[in-house]
C-alpha cells in the first residue's frame, strides 16, 4: 500500500513537472517570434508568469519526483536492472533541459534578448525524453 | 545555490569519510545504502541550480566549469560555497545595501 502510494505521488509530481516544463519550453520556443511582434513588454510579462509557475509548481515537482523515484528505485531494487539505467538517464537530460529552460526564462524575464537557438526544439526533446522513460519504465523490456 | 553547493559538499564527505569507513571496516552496509542516494539527491539538485545560473547568463563558461569541478572533489563544494558568497558580495543589490 504504501509503495502504491509513493508510486501515485511521483506520477503525479512527474505529470506536473512535466506540464510545467513544456509551458517553459514553448515559451521560450516561441520568445523570437513574440520580440518580433513589438515590444519586449509582452514577452517579459509572460516570462515572468510562466517563471513564478516555474518556481512555486514546477521546480518542486521536480525535487518531488527525484526523492520518490529514488526511493521507489530502492524500494524495488531496479539500480542494477538496465532499463532502469536508461530511464534514469532520460530523467537526467530532462532535468538538465529544464535548467537551461528556466535559466533562460528568468534572463527573458529580465529583458534578456538572446535567441532561441536550439532550444527552439525544447517541446519535441522533451516530449521524446519522457516518451523514452515511460516507455522503459512500463515495458521494463531488460 | 549556496545551499545547493553546501549540501552536495557536506552529503559527499559524509559518504567519503564516514559511511564509506563504515561499510568497509565496520562491515555496516547500510550507511552507503541511505548516505549514497541522499548524496545523489544533493548532486542533482546542485548541479540543476548550477545549469540554470549558467543558462541565465550569471556565471561565465570558466566559473561554470570551476564550479562543475568542485562538485567531483572532496572538499570542493566548501570551495564552491565560499566563491559562490564571494559572488554574491559583489552583486550590486548587496553592495548599496
Amino acid at each position: 500500500m504504501a509503495y502504491l502510494l509513493l508510486k501515485s505521488i511521483h506520477i503525479f509530481a512527474a505529470i506536473a513537472w512535466v506540464s510545467g516544463m513544456l509551458l517553459d519550453a514553448l515559451l521560450v520556443g516561441v520568445s523570437d517570434q513574440l520580440r518580433r511582434l513589438g515590444p519586449g513588454l509582452l514577452l517579459r510579462s509572460a516570462a515572468a508568469l510562466v517563471a513564478r509557475w516555474d518556481r512555486r509548481c514546477t521546480v518542486p515537482a521536480m525535487v518531488l519526483v527525484w526523492i520518490a523515484g529514488i526511493t521507489l528505485a530502492i524500494w524495488g531494487g531496479w539500480f542494477n536492472q538496465p532499463w532502469f539505467a536508461g530511464k534514469l538517464g532520460a530523467v537526467i537530460l530532462l532535468t538538465g533541459l529544464h535548467g537551461v529552460l528556466s535559466g533562460r526564462l528568468r534572463q527573458l524575464a529580465a529583458g534578456g534578448d538572446n535567441e532561441a537557438g536550439l532550444l527552439r526544439s525544447a517541446p519535441l526533446i522533451a516530449a521524446c525524453l519522457v516518451a523514452t522513460a515511460v516507455t522503459l519504465v512500463v515495458l521494463k523490456p531488460m | 545555490m549556496r545551499i545547493t553547493a553546501a549540501l552536495e559538499g557536506a552529503t559527499l564527505l559524509i559518504l567519503l569519510l564516514v559511511a564509506v569507513p563504515l561499510k568497509y571496516l565496520a562491515g555496516l552496509s547500510a550507511a552507503t545504502r541511505v548516505v549514497g542516494p541522499v548524496h545523489g539527491l544533493a548532486f542533482v539538485l546542485y548541479i540543476w541550480t548550477l545549469t540554470r545560473a549558467a543558462a541565465g547568463g550569471l556565471f561565465t563558461r570558466g566559473e561554470t566549469i570551476r564550479l562543475l569541478v568542485g562538485a567531483f572533489v572532496p572538499f570542493g563544494g566548501i570551495f564552491n560555497e565560499r566563491a559562490l558568497a564571494r559572488r554574491a558580495r559583489r552583486l550590486p543589490v548587496n553592495r548599496e545595501a
